[in-house]
């Protein structure tokens, strides 16, 4: 397994946001996180990036527990974070954006290499490598975030809702690279996503999580054929 | 002299003073911006190392320009001491709380140095004290030259560093997204603590360098961390560009200030001028 979380409680000052959360991710797998907003999946991944410190709980990665890790401590350990709605650094370029993304020792020495392969990733960026991040399209700003991310030499990526904002022809193209990271880079994926069509399409393991608990959980292709799960998440 | 060359000397002057404040308001500028922390303690870092190469100066016969590099050494290491021992305690604390830490930082200081040292005004004198150069009849101090020769050596390499390392890139991305900074794997609290310590280690440049002409007392700072304020609000934050240029243009409406109206009086036209831009652009002439 490469990430295992036990019980886990995290609170917003006094409110609490997730219960008892126990889930696992695969080695090489893509898992999802659905559910609608509020249900605690963006707090769930701030909490694995060490954003967000539990009350209670663990969360072991490659057997290590990593609760009380400082986020910088756990970036160095190939968690990734993709943040909710980008996050980029909006003044500066695409270049220094990438930069950052390499920002750990082991990735730092790679920077020039890892440039060059994740610029044949995202062709686009190359076009756009000298100009400032904010002035990117939606479409354009999800790739960078990506490619940010994978500057710094994931092992476990955390993506929270890349198709948030897009539309549908891009979100398309978000996913077959999401896709691509899993298949040639081999890289697992823990994912977030209110697109639970989009998510089933792509994951192996989802779980559903509604006001901060893990309320379903199963492989991908036999979850989507619950009647429930159909109506509910897919509307189908 | 003919009024056309006294109104030049002014703006000479003015421009060599400003230059000076502008260091300080670029150190005021980068621990605002980066640790969004208002220090009001940045004229006592100027005054320590102004206190350090005066001593030096009267105990060893250091000339307070060779002094700098030590200055700024010493400045920086308080400042990042007093971010990583104080300020990274409170970052999650209420402003007032930050301001306060600040401000009580100012009153030890001070304070500490009048109870060491006295409220007695020193000064300097080396050979090059009151040595001036002629340039078409405007009379240029050799020292001030000097002084602002350094401050844009140490506004390139300041420059240089912010754009072209991976500290100084962390620094700016962590004044524009602190949770995204610190998911790219930068230590915020010690990038802070070295941002403080640039910031502290630029006032002390700026107080060495006053040595050598100006006067060494605790409360020295006083002038230089208002105008430092003013600089970074009239130019506007995120770059450092912009307090710079702030802290120029106040040295030339000092100077201007004093020539039009008395001596006493020249800090008068400054604030008209910063009223009528905070007026016109409250964010600042050069904000984006």
């Amino acid at each position: 397994m490469s990430l295992v979380i036990n019980s886990l409680d995290v609170y917003y000052g006094k409110v609490q946001i997730l219960r008892e959360i126990s889930l696992k991710v695969d080695h090489g797998s893509i898992t999802a996180l659905i559910g609608p907003n509020g249900s605690g999946k963006t707090t769930l991944l701030k909490t694995i990036s060490g954003i967000l410190r539990p009350m209670k709980g663990s969360i072991k990665y490659e057997d290590k527990e990593i609760v009380g890790l400082q986020p910088h401590e756990i970036v160095e350990l190939g968690i990734i974070h993709v943040p909710e709605g980008r996050r980029l650094f909006p003044y500066l370029t695409v270049y220094e954006n990438l930069l950052l993304g390499s920002y750990n020792k082991k990735a730092r020495e790679r920077f020039k290499d890892n440039l060059e392969r994740i610029l044949t990733i995202f062709p686009i960026l190359k076009e756009r490598l000298h100009q400032k991040a904010g002035t990117l399209s939606g479409g354009e700003q999800q790739m960078l975030a990506i490619a940010r991310a994978l500057m710094a030499e994931p092992r476990l990526l955390l993506i929270d809702e890349p198709s948030l904002g897009l539309a549908p022809k891009i979100i398309d193209t978000v996913y077959e690279h999401i896709k691509t990271l899993k298949e040639s880079e081999k890289i697992t994926i823990l994912l977030a996503e209110q697109n639970a069509a989009k998510a089933f399409e792509v994951s192996d393991y989802v779980y559903v999580l509604e006001t901060g608990r893990v309320v379903r959980e199963g492989k991908a292709v036999e979850l989507i054929q619950d009647e429930e799960i159909r109506k509910v998440y897919l509307g189908i | 002299m003919s009024s056309e060359i006294i109104f030049a000397q002014a703006i000479v002057d003015g421009l060599l003073m400003g230059s000076l404040y502008a260091l300080i308001a670029i150190g005021l500028a980068m621990i605002w911006g980066i640790v969004e922390i208002i220090n009001f303690a940045h004229g006592e870092f100027l005054m320590i190392a102004s206190f350090l190469s005066y001593f030096l100066f009267i105990y060893l016969g250091i000339d307070p320009l060779i002094s700098i590099p030590l200055a700024f050494l010493t400045t920086f290491g308080l400042g990042y001491l007093v971010q990583k021992g104080i300020i990274n305690r409170i970052l999650e604390a209420p402003f007032l709380t930050q301001i306060f830490a600040t401000f009580a930082l100012l009153l030890i200081i001070r304070n500490g140095f009048f109870v060491a040292f006295g409220p007695d005004i020193r000064s300097v004198t080396t050979w090059y004290s009151e040595a001036t150069i002629d340039l078409y009849g405007i009379k240029m101090s050799i020292v001030k030259l000097f002084a602002t020769t350094i401050v844009i050596i140490a506004t390139i390499l300041l420059h240089l560093f912010l754009t072209r390392t991976y500290l100084g890139t962390a620094m700016r991305a962590l004044s524009q997204d602190k949770t995204a900074a610190q998911l790219m794997g930068i230590d915020i609290k010690k990038v802070y603590a070295i941002a403080f310590g640039l910031g502290a280690g630029l006032a002390g440049i700026g107080g060495a360098l006053l040595t050598s002409f100006y006067y060494v007392f605790p409360e020295m700072g006083v002038p230089f961390t208002l105008i430092a304020f003013i600089s970074v609000v009239l130019g506007g934050f995120g770059n450092i560009l912009g307090p710079a240029i702030g802290a120029v243009i106040i040295g030339v409406l000092q100077s201007i200030g004093a020539l039009i109206m008395t001596p006493s009086m020249k800090d008068i036209l400054v604030y008209i001028v910063f009223l009528a831009i905070l007026l016109i652009k409250p964010t600042g002439i050069f904000s984006r």
